[in-house]
This record gives C-alpha cells, structure tokens and sequence, in this order.
C-alpha cells in the first residue's frame, strides 16, 4: 500500500465534498422576519431613528415590464415599511414614457428627465438603489433592489431626519421644516434635495401580458422637485457626528394632484458621487 | 503595529539572505501625478483630491531546498484612477509557506491555484486590473501514482486588505494516462482525463429568500494530442446559486469549453467554441465588479495589443453566451515567390460572441428574482450580438533592416452591454435597445534597424467608426537609442468623435530606461476614457491627465 496515506487524503476530500450542494426547492421563506419600526411619527413630524434606503424606479405607462418592477417596491414596502423610500419616476425613453390615445395621463416632469438623463437611463424599467455605483455601474434592474436593500440596511445610519409637514389647503400649499443631523463623519460636499411624489393615481398601464389594464393604480409618481433636481449644497466640506442642517421648503400643489396622496421625499446625498446618505418622506396632509 | 512587523520581518529575511543568499525580491512601485484638463474632463468629476496617487508591491520570496516561503506587503496611497477603490491604505497582503517532499507539496496561508482551464475554480492576481482573489487557507497536492494527481483545497479569498465571508473547497483529480498506459506513447498520443469538485459555504441572512448556504459546482476535461493535434475539453455545471450577477434566480449554471489546434512548421489552426449559461460563481453570492470570483471563464477572442483595436475590447458576458474563435498562422517559405528572401507571414482570425437564448418561464416572467429565471435552449442562439472581429495581418521582412506588418480589423462592438454594462434580460426586454458599433481599423506598423543597435518602430492606425468614440487616428514613433533607453511618442486625435468638444487629441510621451533587472518608465500625456480587459475581464478606465512614473526592479 504505497500510497496508503493519499489515499486516506482523497476519502477525506471526497467526505468534505460530499453534502456540500443545497438543492433549494422553495425559494422564498413562508415566514419573513418581522418588519422593525424604523421611525416614529408624532402627529405630523417624522423622527428618524434607522436608516432608509431610496429607490428610484424608472418606469412608464407603455412599458410592460414595468409593472414587475412596481411589484418589487410594493414587496418591499410591505417587509420593510418606512425604511424603505421609492420614487417612481416616468422618465427615459418616450416610446414608454410618452402619452397617446390609449394612455392619455401625462406622469413625466422636467425635473424627471433631468434625474433619468444624469442617470443614463436608456431603457426601462431601470433603477437606482441610493444611487449607488454612480457612474459606472448605478443602473441596477428591479431584479437586484431587494438585496441591495437588504445590503445597505444592515448599515448603520450616517445620518438622520426629522420632519415636519404642514399644508394650507387653502392656496394648496405644502411647507415642510426638515432638519438632518449626521451620524457619522462626512469629508465631501453635501446636497439636499427635496421630491414631491403621489400615490394612488388610476390610469391605464400597459401590463406584461401586453394587454391595457384602465384600472390600474400608480404609487409614488414623482411629481416636482422643488428645490432643483439635485437640490442645493449644504455643505462644501462635509460635516462631523452630530452636524445638524435645517431648513423650510414651500411650494404651491398642482390643481390636478391629490394632496391626500402627495409625500414629501428629502434626500440627503454626496455632491461627489450622488450616494444617497439618508432618505426620508412623510405626507404632505399628515 | 504593521509596518513595524514588517521591518522586523525584513531585517530576519535580509538575514538569512546574507547567509545562504536564497532571498530574492521583486519591487514595483508606480505614481501618476494628475493635472486638470478642462478639455479632457471639463466637471472635474475624475480629477483626484490627491494630485499624486501611487501604488506599489514587493513581494519576497525565501527558499531553502524543498521549502519555500514569502510574503507581499503592499501600499496604495491613494490607488490610482481605474482601479477598485477598495485598495486603500497599506499591509502584508499575502503570505505563505510551502513545502515540497516525497509525493506532498503542502503549502499554508496564501496561495493561487487552478483547476482545468477555470471553469469551476481559479485563484489569481492580474494587477493590471486589481484583481486579487488569492486563497487564504491550505492546499495539499499529492501523487496517488499510474499518473494520477490530486490537489485539495479549503480557505477564504481576498478581498482588498481583507477576506471574503465565503469558504472555497475544491477537489480535482488528474489522471495522465501515459504513464497507466504507455501504448499509448508508442503511438503518439498522449492524454489526460480530469475531474473536479468545488463548493462554497457563505450563511443565508436574507429575509426574503431561501438562499443555498453551500453551492457546489463541478467540472470534467479531457486532452489528446496526436501528431500535431490538441484537443481539450471542459465541461462544468453548478447547482442553483442566486447571487447579485444573476438577478438571484435558482437556475443551475453551465458551460462548456472546447479547443482544437493544430501545429506543424510554418502552420498553425486554432478553433476554439465556448457556451456559459448563468456561470458566475463568487464566494460572496452579493459580489460585484471582479470581487471574489471563484472561477474563471476564458474569452474566446483575440486580446488586440494595438491601441485603437484595444479601445473596443471584449468582455466574458459571465450570464450567458455563445461564442467561438477561429485563427490561422501561416509562413509563407522562404525563397519563394511571395516569401522572399525572409519568409512572410500571414494571419487570420476571427472571433464571435452571442447571447444565449433565454425564452420566458411558463409564467411569461424571464429573470424574476426567487424563479428558474428561464428557459434556455442549448442549440438556439439569443438576439443579442456581442461582438464579433474579423483581423488579419500580413508580415514581411523586406531586408536586414526593414520589417513590416498591416493588419486590418473588421469589429462589432455592442457598446450598450460591452461598455455600459447593460445585462441580456433587461435587453431582452426592451429589444433594438441596444446600440452596435462597426469599426474598421487599420494598422501599418514598420521596424527600421539603424546604426549602432538602435532601432525605429512606426505604427499609423486608423479606426473608422459609426459611432460612440467615432473616427479615430494614430501615429507612434518608438525610438530604442541602446539597450539601455527607449523613447517614444505617440498621439491619437479622435477627430470624428461625435460630440465636437471631444475631439480631441491624446499625445503620449513615454522615457524608459532599463538597468539589467530594473526598469523605469516616465511617462507624460493624456489617457482617454474607456474599458482596460485581461482574458476577458474588465475595468473602466477613466480619462486623466499627467505624468507618470513605474518602477520595476528584481534582487
């Protein structure tokens, strides 16, 4: 037995490979962990106290694959409630986006296509996940926003949100006090930006299996960016723990949309590379 | 506590060196310092707050008969633009020892290893790329005799200054027949059959998905050589591993690989076919770029060292494609006609690479997270061109002193998914999205011999393109002055790039200086944006200007 002691060594690479396959029959667990409340909302103010994620969804209503992407959202949205923030924002190609007989509603903005031509975005349905990657590789498909959600709120804070929201439905003007104080220490220039979007919009969606669903209901339409498409700079220099910036927004509603269903969406980001720090929304009508 | 570690280190190895002289070391250190170029990149976006950011290794390697042992300390202050910004900072990156006695080789700590032609499993640096997936953990190879070799290993793999979460086995089984069969060799054949086995182990905390803590992956190869011809095989397949790069479907992966050439004097064939479905394998299933890939899928096209060629390089589509390669060198003999005094040679090659079909689920879905993701038929190819090239070149030395080469190139490049990073399942459902670059390239390149060993190389291109980058032309002059120095200046002017402001010129200047083992290179100019690929792996290579500085050295 020459080679006796090899051929203990090939028994016990073979006993180390044998058993190592998990053959998943059922992917998804019937049981998902219980949703932890990421903030309070006393009456009509938000104090944050975890971290949320944005996720930009770039969709339109001739697009028919953008109604799985819209499915990821609201599967999100339901495991992790206010952590999570989406947008979905119609912009990019006009042969999806664009408006005709069979789709008359109008869901595109300036500031929109603003966002979609910074972003690059060519095709849809698309997506950022707190503009990560930017710029090479931020297009992320609604096949990856779960677990790059999950990734990034496994990550403790780098900074937090407190707002207030207020609106006179008289001249239908919302007024948001917003204060973000940092968690963590930041070297480059920070932006804050602010998004007004709308849920609970019926009208037509082109659907998978290529058929025209009239009834069909769109959340998180971004509407307006009040302060620019990319905000303004609060800071050149970033800011140590505990650095606090606050500021009032106000802007008059469009007639057509429903203050019941508008939300405020405040983002504070990295000048350099668009990384979204932390995000936040409350209604406008709380 | 690191660097003082590694000076004691140093000081004990230079130790030994001074005594039995079995030290050698390798010592490479490169800098660029940036300038703004406002034309080049008018935001500002890559201009680096550094100014000068450099990088560099040294690796020392100790023998001692059938012992070896070594360490690389490495020091990226700050990386350099290009490369993964996870290389930040300084440390003892790979270490290891290793010893070869009787029928063991055993080494611990670091080490690069290969199973067949990767399929399944590869671990190795390409620091052109910064790309390190080097194993932390232990291999033993032994010899089970009648040609039979096995190799078995357990670790981690690096990732930048730190280690993966997942846990790599493997298992491969080599058996080269000859020495179990020698009728073989009496008539001219020579095989080998192989086999092997690799499994990860990385914990499931995902709150949605059922997600395999272990995913295995197996493989088969064969080679045979007879009377010119090589032909080697390789078959892999890997249990369901959803992961970041494939959208976290549940497919199992497969691809396969197959090489024939064949050689004899002043000939050589190569053909070579190559099918990957959903054959990315990482120890971390969340890993991007070029993190922490276990295996290695080779590209079936023709890496070009030309520049303008080299700007639309090919990447491996790691999701699925269908590709093959056809090359043939011939020499034309010398004395005759269209050989000349010299001979001439002559070389074609061609190169393709598809999508693979991925038709919808019975549910009509197609990449749906936590689903099969789709149907795929192995004989049907999918709608999505890639890339294909078509170059050939001809060669001739006309005399002593005068060498000359053209070679044309016929490519179509799918910027949309070679450069912009764009996946076949979003492209398959936005079909026509796509936008597909022809580009006809041309290259005159000649050698001049001078007096005194000096010598003159010229290279003209030209690149016609139908869009992204546009028309493009070169010149490069490279003056070898003696041994010891090179100079050589080059500048490519984009002239036809799309957009006006960008077009522009691209001069490089470049010193080098060698002395026996070292090597310096001053380098001054612009480096315009785009892909930088090793076998078919790729970074992006941002647009920058200023002065740069490599050295190389051995002791």
């Amino acid at each position: 037995m020459k080679y006796l002691d090899q051929s203990f060594f090939l028994i016990l690479l073979l006993s180390l490979c044998i058993s190592n396959c998990d053959l998943i029959d059922e992917p998804f667990k019937t049981n998902p962990n219980p949703i932890d409340t990421s903030s309070i909302i006393r009456g009509d103010t938000l104090i944050q106290t975890q971290r949320a994620v944005l996720i930009e969804d770039f969709t339109g209503h001739r697009c028919k694959n953008c109604p799985k992407a819209s499915k990821v959202i609201s599967a999100l949205d339901s495991l992790y409630g206010q952590k999570v923030v989406p947008m979905a924002l119609h912009a990019g190609p006009s042969n999806f986006t664009g408006v005709n007989s069979d789709y008359p509603t109008d869901f595109t903005s300036q500031a929109g296509d603003d966002i979609a031509t910074l972003f690059g975005i060519f095709a849809l349905p698309l997506g950022l996940v707190q503009r990560l990657d930017y710029p090479d590789s931020h297009q992320k498909t609604y096949t990856a926003w779960s677990s790059l959600t999950n990734l990034e709120l496994i990550q403790l804070p780098e900074a937090l949100f407190t707002l207030t929201s207020s609106f006179d439905s008289s001249n239908r003007v919302a007024v948001l006090d917003y204060s973000v104080h940092l968690t963590s220490t930041q070297s480059g220039a920070l932006g804050i930006a602010a998004y007004l979007k709308e849920t609970g919009i019926i009208s037509p969606q082109l659907m998978p299996n290529n058929t025209r669903n009239d009834s069909y209901i769109h959340n998180n339409v971004f509407r307006d960016a009040p302060l620019g498409p990319f905000g303004t700079e609060v800071s050149a220099n970033g800011g140590v723990s505990g650095e606090k910036f606050s500021g009032t927004i106000a802007t008059a509603l469009d007639p057509l949309w429903n203050p019941e269903g508008c939300e405020w969406v405040m983002i504070l980001y990295d000048r350099s590379n668009y990384r979204v720090l932390q995000p936040a929304a409350i209604l406008v009508r709380p | 506590m690191k660097p003082i570690f590694f000076l004691f280190v140093m000081v004990v190895a230079f130790g030994v060196n001074a005594q039995q002289e079995k030290l050698r070391a390798i010592i490479q250190s490169d800098a660029q310092w940036y300038l703004r170029d406002k034309v080049l990149d008018p935001s500002g976006e890559y201009f680096p707050d550094e100014r000068l950011l450099g990088q560099g290794f040294a690796l020392f390697t100790y023998t001692d008969g059938d012992f070896q042992a070594g360490i690389r300390y490495e020091n990226y202050q700050n990386v350099m633009l290009g490369f993964p910004t996870g290389y930040q900072g300084e440390g003892i990156t790979y270490r290891y020892a290793r010893i070869r006695r009787d029928n063991w080789d055993i080494t611990v700590g670091n080490f690069y290893e290969q199973f067949g032609s990767g399929l399944i499993f590869r671990s190795y640096e390409e620091r052109g790329l910064g790309l390190d997936n080097a194993m932390d953990g232990v291999r033993i190879i032994t010899k089970l005799g009648q040609g039979l070799k096995l190799k078995g290993v357990i670790g981690r793999q690096r990732k930048y200054f730190s280690k993966g979460e997942g846990i790599v086995r493997g298992i491969d089984l080599n058996w080269s027949t000859n020495e179990a069969l020698p009728f073989l060799g009496k008539k001219g054949i020579i095989a080998s059959l192989g086999g092997s086995f690799v499994s990860k182990f990385q914990r499931n905390f995902d709150p949605i998905l059922n997600l395999p803590n272990n995913v295995g992956a197996f493989a088969l190869r064969s080679t045979l050589n007879f009377k010119g011809f090589n032909w080697t095989n390789e078959w892999a397949h890997k249990i369901n591993d959803p992961s970041y790069d494939n959208g976290y479907i549940y497919k199992p992966g497969q691809a396969i690989l197959s090489t024939l050439t064949f050689s004899k004097k002043g000939l050589g064939i190569l053909a070579s076919i190559k099918r990957i479905d959903n054959m990315s394998f990482r120890s971390d299933r969340n890993g991007q770029q070029f993190d922490l890939f276990i295996n290695f899928l080779p590209p079936t096209s023709k890496p070009h060292t030309y520049a303008l060629a080299a700007l639309y390089p090919y990447a491996t589509q790691i999701n699925g494609e269908v590709g093959g390669q056809f090359e043939v060198n011939y020499m034309i003999p010398r004395g005759s006609f269209l050989g000349g005094k010299y001979g001439t040679r002559l070389s074609l090659n061609s190169a393709i690479s598809n999508s693979i079909d991925k038709s919808p689920l019975d549910d009509d879905s197609r990449g749906l997270k936590g689903t099969q993701g789709y149907v795929s038929d192995i004989f049907k190819l999918g709608p999505i061109l890639y890339f294909s090239d078509i170059n050939g070149s001809i060669s001739h030395k006309f005399s002593k002193k005068l060498k000359s080469k053209f070679t044309y190139f016929s490519l179509k490049y799918n910027k949309t998914v070679l450069n912009d990073g764009v996946g076949d399942i979003t492209l398959l459902e936005n079909l026509g999205m796509d936008s597909i670059i022809n580009i006809n390239a041309f290259v005159w390149e000649n050698q001049f011999k001078l007096m005194n060993g000096q010598t003159l190389r010229s290279e003209i291109q030209w690149a016609l393109a139908d869009g992204f980058r546009g028309d493009m032309a070169m010149g490069l002059v490279e003056w070898t002055i003696n041994q010891k120095w090179t100079l050589a200046v080059q500048d490519i002017y984009n002239y036809g790039h799309p957009t006006t402001s960008r077009q522009i010129h691209y001069p490089i200047v470049s010193l080098i200086h060698f002395n026996g083992p070292t090597r310096v290179q001053l380098g001054y100019g612009r480096q315009q944006q785009g892909v930088f690929c090793v076998g078919g792996v790729c970074r992006v290579v941002p647009p920058s200007n200023g002065l740069s500085v490599s050295i190389t050295t051995s002791l």
